[in-house]
C-alpha cells in the first residue's frame, strides 16, 4: 500500500498523455474515488473516536446511545454484504427474477419480524441484566456456563467464513475495478500465458484485501461501536444511492432508446422466458428458502447491534423500513441482471465490446465496465466496497467482544478485568482477527464462497433455541444444549453430503434434499433439516428434563 | 450480570394488554407468506407497466406489504409499554 501511495504522483505524471485526458487512463479514476471513499471512512472512524468514554459499554455498544435512523441503517448495511450488489445481479443471470422472491422478498418480512420478536425482547433483557453477547444471555438464561461453551466455537466458526468472504472479495473488486492501471506493475497472466486484460495492472488482491483489512481495523479500533455505526449508516448510503444510479445508466446504456421509461420497455421486452418467470425454479426449494432469514435472529454481530439502541421505540423505524430498503437495492440489481441476458441474446440489442463473462458473479462490475465511464466505475466499485466493509466491521468488532467479554472476563472474573482492560483486550481480540482473516484470505480458497448458504443454514437452524429461551418458560438448559447439538450434527451430516455433489453439477451451493412423494420428487433445502432436527430435539429434552428455577424464570418473564 | 431495576417493563399498575394487535399482525404476517408462495404467477411472463416482469412486480409489492403490516404491528401490537431507561 505504502508503495503504491508512493507511485501515485508518478502514476498521475503519466496520465495526462497526449490522446487521453487522465480520467480516461484506466484504472486511475476509479482508484482515486476508491482512495478518496475509504479516506473519508477513515476520518469518520477517528472523529468518531473523539466522542470516546473510555467505558466498555461505550466501546463495544456506544453507551446504548444510537437513535432510530442510524439504527435501521447499522442493521441494513450489517444484514447486507456485497452479495446484494454483486451477488444478486449475478444470481438473477444465473436463475432469472425468481431470486428476489427467494432471498429478498423473504427477508424482507422474515429479517423485520426477527427485529420485532427477538430484538426489541433481548434488548429490554440485556438493559436490565446488562448483557452485551448472546453468550452473556444464554449463560444467565439457562443457568448453564456449558451453553457459553459449546455456542463460543459454533458462533466464531459460522462467522469466520463470512470474513473471508468479505476480505477476499473485496481484493478482487480491487483489483477489477483498477485494472489498467499498473500493467507493468501488477501483470495478471491466464493459463495460457496470455495477459488476462480483465485484471492486468489492478491492484493484486493481496494489497487490496490488506488496504480493506487496515481501514475497517483503524475505524474499529478507534471507533469502536460508535465507529462501527457512524460508517456503517455512512456505508449504507453509498451503496443504496450508488446502486440506484447504477441503475439509470445501465438503463440507458443497454436500451438505446431515447427516454428512460422508453429503454425500461425496450429491456423488458427483450427478456427470455426462462428469465422473466420461473419455469425453471423448483416451488418446493422457492418455499423452504423460508428458513433461510431466519439467521438473522442468530447473528452474533447483529445481537450486538440490536444493543446500541437508545430506546424500544429505536426498533420501530428499522422494522418498518428494512422490507422496502432490500426491494430499493435488490429490484435494480435483479434487472439488470436478467437484461444482461436479453440484451446480450438480441442481435439488435448485443453491445459492442467483449462477450459477457462466464463467471456471472462479474455480471454487474463487467457491465459498468463496459458500458458506462470510469467515473461511475469508481464510485460503484465504492459502493460494492461499502457493501463489503459494512458486514466486515461489525463482525470483527463482535468477534473481539465475545472473546473478551464470553471467554477472558468471563473466566478471570469482572473485578479481575475493569473497564479499561476489558476496552484493551477487546481491541487486540479484533486485531488478531483481523490479522488472521487476513493471512488465512491469502491462501485465496475459493470454496469458502460455497459456505454462504450454509452458514446462513447454521445460524438459522440455532434460531429455535433463541426464540424458546425468549418465549417458553418450559425451555431447560439441557434442552437448549441438546437442541444445538442436534442443530451442529445435522449441519455436519449434510454438509458432508453437500460435498458429494459434483462441481459441475453446483457443488456444495446446489446441494438439496430430495423428498418422493406420490411418485413426485420434492426439491428442499437442507435448512428444514437442520431447524426441525433441532426444534424437536429441544422441545422433547426440555419436557423431560429439569427447568431453570422458578426465582430465575422471574427474571426472563414479566 | 447485575440487576437493575426495570422502568422499561410493564408497571404493576398498567393495564394488561390485549392480544388483539398480536393475532392481527400474527395473521398479516401470515398471509403475506400465503402471498409469497405466489404459484399463480410461476409461469407468467406478463409485463407489468410495459417493462417489469409479473413475478418481480409482485414481489416488490410482497416488500411494500411486509413494510406496511410491520407498521401496523409497531402501533397495535408493540412489546414494550414505555420507552427504555434512557442513559
Amino acid at each position: 500500500m505504502i508503495n503504491l501511495i508512493a507511485q501515485l504522483p508518478t502514476l498521475l505524471a503519466q496520465a495526462p498523455a497526449a490522446d487521453a485526458a487522465w480520467y480516461e487512463k484506466s484504472g486511475l479514476p476509479q482508484l482515486l474515488i476508491i482512495a478518496v471513499y475509504l479516506s473519508l471512512l477513515l476520518c469518520l472512524g477517528l472523529f468518531s473516536s473523539r466522542l470516546f468514554k473510555g467505558t466498555k459499554e461505550d466501546y463495544q455498544v456506544a453507551s446504548h446511545s444510537i437513535g432510530p435512523f442510524l439504527l435501521l441503517m447499522s442493521m441494513f448495511g450489517t444484514t447486507m454484504t456485497a452479495f446484494a450488489l454483486v451477488g444478486s445481479s449475478g444470481e438473477a443471470f444465473r436463475e432469472g427474477i425468481g431470486v428476489y422472491g427467494m432471498l429478498a422478498s423473504s427477508s424482507g418480512i422474515i429479517h423485520s419480524m426477527c427485529f420485532f420478536l427477538i430484538g426489541v425482547k433481548v434488548w429490554k433483557l440485556a438493559r436490565r441484566h446488562r448483557y452485551t453477547t448472546q453468550i452473556e444471555f444464554f449463560r444467565d438464561r439457562l443457568d448453564s456456563d456449558f451453553i457459553g461453551l459449546l455456542l463460543f466455537p459454533i458462533l466464531v466458526g459460522l462467522v469466520i467464513p463470512y470474513l473471508l468472504i468479505g476480505v477476499i472479495s473485496g481484493g478482487a473488486v480491487m483489483q477489477a475495478m483498477t485494472s489498467g492501471l499498473a500493467p507493468e506493475m501488477f501483470e495478471v497472466l491466464k493459463e495460457d500465458g496470455s495477459i488476462d486484460r480483465a485484471l492486468s495492472g489492478g491492484i493484486p488482491p493481496y494489497l487490496g484485501s490488506l488496504i480493506i483489512c487496515v481501514v475497517v481495523l483503524v475505524y474499529v479500533f478507534f471507533g469502536g461501536m460508535r465507529g462501527t455505526t457512524w460508517a456503517n449508516t455512512f456505508q449504507t448510503l453509498v451503496f443504496m444511492v450508488l446502486g440506484i444510479v447504477t441503475f439509470y445508466f445501465i438503463a440507458g446504456k443497454l436500451g438505446q432508446e431515447d427516454t428512460f421509461f422508453d429503454n425500461l420497455k425496450r429491456l423488458g421486452e427483450s427478456l427470455p422466458d426462462e428469465k422473466s418467470t420461473r419455469v425453471e425454479m423448483s416451488r418446493t426449494k422457492f418455499f423452504t428458502y423460508l428458513l433461510v432469514p431466519l439467521s438473522v435472529g442468530m447473528f452474533p454481530h447483529l445481537f450486538q447491534h440490536w444493543m446500541t439502541a437508545k430506546s424500544a421505540n429505536s426498533f420501530k423505524v428499522p422494522v418498518i423500513c428494512h422490507p422496502v430498503f432490500i426491494m430499493i437495492v435488490w429490484v435494480p440489481c435483479v434487472l439488470v441482471g436478467v437484461w444482461a441476458v436479453g440484451v446480450y441474446a438480441d442481435p439488435a440489442l448485443r453491445p459492442k465490446g467483449p462477450p459477457l463473462p462466464s463467471n456471472a458473479n462479474t455480471i454487474l462490475p463487467f457491465l459498468v465496465k463496459t458500458q458506462t465511464g470510469p467515473i461511475l466505475g469508481g464510485f460503484l466499485a465504492s459502493g460494492i466496497l461499502a457493501a463489503i466493509m459494512s458486514s466486515l466491521d461489525s463482525q470483527f468488532l463482535c468477534i473481539g467482544t465475545i472473546f473478551s467479554n464470553d471467554v477472558v472476563t468471563h473466566y478471570l472474573g469482572k473485578d479481575k478485568v475493569d473497564d479499561k482492560r476489558q476496552i484493551f483486550l477487546t481491541r487486540m481480540f479484533i486485531i488478531g482477527i483481523v490479522a488472521i482473516t487476513y493471512l488465512l484470505s491469502l491462501g485465496n480458497p475459493r470454496s469458502v464462497f460455497a459456505l454462504g448458504v450454509w452458514c446462513f443454514s447454521g445460524f438459522s437452524a440455532l434460531f429455535p433455541i433463541v426464540i424458546a429461551a425468549l418465549y417458553w418458560r418450559g425451555l431447560s438448559a439441557a434442552g437448549a444444549i441438546s437442541g444445538v447439538f442436534a442443530a451442529i450434527t445435522s449441519w455436519c451430516i449434510l454438509f458432508y453430503q453437500g460435498t458429494k455433489v459434483p462441481i459441475e453439477e453446483g457443488g456444495l451451493s446446489k446441494f438439496v434434499l430430495k423428498l418422493p412423494i406420490g411418485g413426485e420428487t420434492y426439491e428442499l433445502m437442507p435448512v428444514v433439516a437442520m431447524v426441525g432436527s433441532s426444534l424437536v430435539t429441544m422441545v422433547v429434552v426440555s419436557l423431560i428434563t429439569p427447568k431453570p428455577s422458578e426465582e430465575r424464570l422471574a427474571r426472563f418473564f414479566d | 450480570m447485575t440487576d437493575d431495576p426495570a422502568p422499561e417493563s410493564a408497571s404493576p399498575a398498567a393495564p394488561p394488554r390485549s392480544h388483539q394487535g398480536a393475532y392481527i399482525v400474527a395473521g398479516l404476517v401470515i398471509l403475506l407468506l400465503i402471498l409469497h408462495q405466489d404459484n399463480w404467477f410461476w409461469e407468467d411472463d406478463t409485463l407489468v407497466f410495459g417493462f417489469i416482469p409479473i413475478g418481480l412486480f409482485w414481489h416488490a409489492c410482497i416488500s411494500i406489504g411486509a413494510s406496511l403490516t410491520w407498521a401496523l404491528a409497531t402501533k397495535i401490537a408493540w412489546p414494550l409499554d414505555e420507552e427504555g431507561p434512557s442513559k
